[in-house]
């Protein structure tokens, strides 16, 4: 207990060099820490995004493959692409990597009891509605979207489509005549959740009930698909009543299946292509979203890393060299209390317990600090890293325009505890936010990793300052 | 009390043996006055019997025990008390607290006794009040002073002192004479000293000099004058 009151003693007399070793310490600290903030709001964040990205692969026709075989029977007409087998998908979902997946199968069908939207006005904004109805075009065409779930398509997931009234379509839905409409299409033919709707289908009059209304954000979708028939005139179906208009009911077009974990698709992949056959079919992964999202997180997850190893180990570079100089200048008290029968071990006990005390000091200014200098730093590498990888997802994706966009709304949307918004879809909005924060928090956990990485930090300044004394007899000591 | 035997010492960078099979006894009860010219290598004996350094070969026995590599540390503490040529206190501390943390670690019986202490500071010429500043406030000859009675406070029956009048006027070198004769002849401890002055050395009961070029060969340099 000697030392530790000769410590106390030394730290609360010798006030000047107890200050300068409190301002080192806090600045090798406060760095530390906000490192460590950092990277746990960073590794957070990655965490998020797995969840909320949907890596999604893709089971279709092999069209590639279809048009080769148009190439080579002259006598075919039109492509024909083979549609999937509800049996092959249940037994492919059964995949541990599989969170949940979604049956599509569409049609085209005519409005009957309604009138369409006509499709030529779609880019001028300037055109009133109601000019728009009265004009009775040939495309009162609609398009029929068979689906699992509404929730599960990339309309829906990604925040293109919402649902505005009643429901969307579930599971539960399957095989029902229920149906989900667009509210301007809602808006101009007067029906409401629960109406009943009559349309055309292959000559076929078919009765659909309404559960559902969803507001479709066209600006984005024109954007990407500018030839396409107006998004208002989509109708949600389920993918198992679409089949049977069709007259295949256990069949379906595609299907996508969601990874339970975004980055096990290509081993997804590998794996369900043993039940596929691979001429016919073929499986595309879209975790370009993921990826994109991803990318600028795991940089700042690995500078925050580099950042604390590099602080620690110029810290306690710094440290020691002052611990150096410290015991130097105290060998002296030291060979004495050697002299006096001190063990070795007390003495070094002793000068660590000094630093320790300056340690404990210390935490408590970079603990103030910390967040406040991890916030400034964390705000200027995503502003970097970002900047980044939007030029660069850019260029890869290419009819992706959410790449970098989403990356940047991720970021924002963890920071505040929201899911991922949908504002984030266009790189154009992505550019404009620069205000991204991580979201640092300070747990116990942190500040248990703070003192831990000062202790480690003060020990080996503490082992290497002393050794190069107290390995000799005390006389070597005193006379040196 | 204390024996050397065979005692050959050499600095591990020099070339020359400081002393060769040195063989000496030191007894309780005695005070000691090891003299000789500047860089004979009183200090170094010193040390040795001090246990601050190891003998190149040799042997130190204390109370016909070796003191050994793994003894060293508990005979610095229990057996020996040494008041160096320099830097003997603890410059953050108080005259006070230098005596207090010295008795603490040495286990000395009186270690909670600061009447005690302020006592034997008293009778050389250190008051209550420089008692309980730092020693950084005190004069070379004061700290002298404060190691010398930090030394008398341990209960170690070897005292070793090294020009521990070095720096003190004439009246202030007669009373610490007189404590170390106390020291040796009232509480029968062994003391000795290293010293330049002829004066000091003769008011010793035993001298020991070390002449350079008898010293490595001379075996007894020991020379009584009770
Ligand atoms: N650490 C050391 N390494 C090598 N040689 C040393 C060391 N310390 C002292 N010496 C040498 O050993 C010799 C004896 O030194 P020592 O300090 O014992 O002399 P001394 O008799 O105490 O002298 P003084 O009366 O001046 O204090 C000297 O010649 C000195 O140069
Ligand atoms: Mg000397």
């Amino acid at each position: 207990m000697n030392f530790i009151k000769r410590a106390w003693l030394n730290v609360i007399r010798k006030k000047g060099r107890t200050l300068l070793l409190i301002l080192i310490m806090s600045a090798i600290l406060l760095f530390v820490f906000a490192g460590l903030l950092i990277q746990e709001a960073a590794s957070k964040a990655v965490d998020n995004a797995k969840q909320s990205a949907n890596a999604t692969v893709t089971l279709s026709a092999n069209r590639s493959n279809a048009f080769r075989q148009l190439r080579k029977h002259k006598q075919q007409k039109s492509l024909t692409f083979s549609s999937v087998n509800l049996k092959t998908v249940r037994q492919i979902a059964k995949s541990g990597y599989v969170k949940n997946y979604n049956t599509l199968s569409s049609t085209n069908g005519t409005a009957k009891s309604f009138k369409a939207i006509k499709t030529t006005t779609t880019n001028q904004p300037a055109g009133p509605i109601g000019e728009k109805s009265k004009s009775s075009s040939s495309s009162s065409s609609l398009s029929l979207d068979g689906v699992t779930s509404t929730a599960l398509t990339s309309a829906f997931s990604e925040g293109t489509n919402k649902i505005v009234s009643g429901r969307g379509l579930t599971v539960n839905d399957q095989g029902t005549n229920h149906t989900v409409i667009e509210k301007q299409l809602a808006k101009q033919n007067d029906l409401t959740v629960g109406d009943q709707i009559k349309v055309k289908v292959s000559g076929k009059l078919v009765k659909l009930k309404i559960v559902g209304i969803y507001r479709a954000s066209s600006a984005s979708t024109s954007q990407t698909q500018p030839q396409m028939s107006d998004p208002a005139n989509t109708l949600y179906l389920s993918s198992k009543f679409v089949g049977k208009l069709k007259g295949t009911p256990q069949k379906v077009d595609s299907v996508s299946f969601t990874m339970t974990d975004p980055a096990k698709a290509s081993s997804f992949i590998k794996q369900a292509k043993k039940s596929i056959n691979t001429t016919k079919f073929s499986l595309t992964t879209n975790d370009a979203v993921y990826q994109t999202m991803l990318t600028p997180l795991n940089n700042i997850k690995s500078f925050s890393q580099k950042i604390i190893w590099l602080v620690c180990i110029a810290g306690t570079a710094i440290l020691t060299l002052l611990v150096i100089l410290m015991v130097r200048e105290r060998r002296y008290e030291a060979g004495v209390l050697l002299a006096l029968g001190e063990k070795k071990s007390k003495v070094i006990w002793q000068f660590f317990t000094e630093l320790f005390l300056v340690m404990l000091v210390s935490s408590v200014i970079a603990l103030i600090g910390g967040k406040y200098a991890g916030n400034l730093m964390s705000k200027q590498l995503i502003q970097q890293t970002t900047a980044q990888t939007t030029s660069v997802s850019g260029g890869q994706t290419g009819g992706m325009p959410g790449g970098g966009g989403n990356s940047q709304g991720m970021i924002q949307g963890n920071s505040q505890g929201q899911k991922q918004p949908a504002q984030g879809r266009s790189n154009a909005s992505a550019s404009q936010k620069q205000s991204s924060t991580l979201n640092l928090k300070i747990s116990v956990k942190n500040v248990l990793e703070l003192l831990g990485f000062g202790l480690l930090i003060i020990f080996i300044a503490v082992i290497l300052g002393t050794i190069n004394i107290l390995r000799w007899p005390p006389k070597k000591i005193l006379t040196m | 009390m204390l024996k050397v035997e065979d005692l050959t010492y050499q600095y591990p960078k020099s070339d020359k043996k400081l002393f060769e099979h040195v063989n000496l006894e030191f007894d309780a009860g005695e005070l000691y006055a090891i003299v000789g010219r500047s860089g004979a290598g009183k200090t170094t004996f010193l040390s040795l019997l001090a246990g601050l350094d190891v003998p190149t070969s040799g042997k130190l026995k204390y109370q016909e025990q070796m003191v050994t590599a793994s003894t060293l540390s508990e005979y610095r503490r229990k057996d020996v008390s040494m008041v160096f040529q320099a830097y003997n206190l603890f410059d953050y501390m108080t005259v006070m607290e230098n005596i207090l943390t010295a008795m603490e670690l040495t286990g000395s019986k009186n270690r909670h006794d600061r009447q005690y202490v302020l006592q034997l500071l008293a009778k050389i010429g250190i008051d209550r009040q420089l008692a309980d500043k730092k020693v950084v406030f005190l004069s070379g000859g004061q700290q002298q002073r404060v190691a010398i009675v930090r030394t008398m406070c341990c209960d170690a029956q070897l005292v070793l002192a090294d020009e521990p009048t070095g720096n003190l006027d004439e009246d202030n070198t007669t009373e610490v004479i007189n404590l170390f004769k106390k020291l040796a002849h009232e509480e029968n401890r062994c003391v000795i000293i290293v010293t330049h002055e002829a004066e000091v050395a003769r008011n010793c009961d035993v001298q020991i000099e070390l002449h350079q070029g008898h010293f490595s060969v001379q075996r007894n340099l020991c020379r009584s004058s009770k």
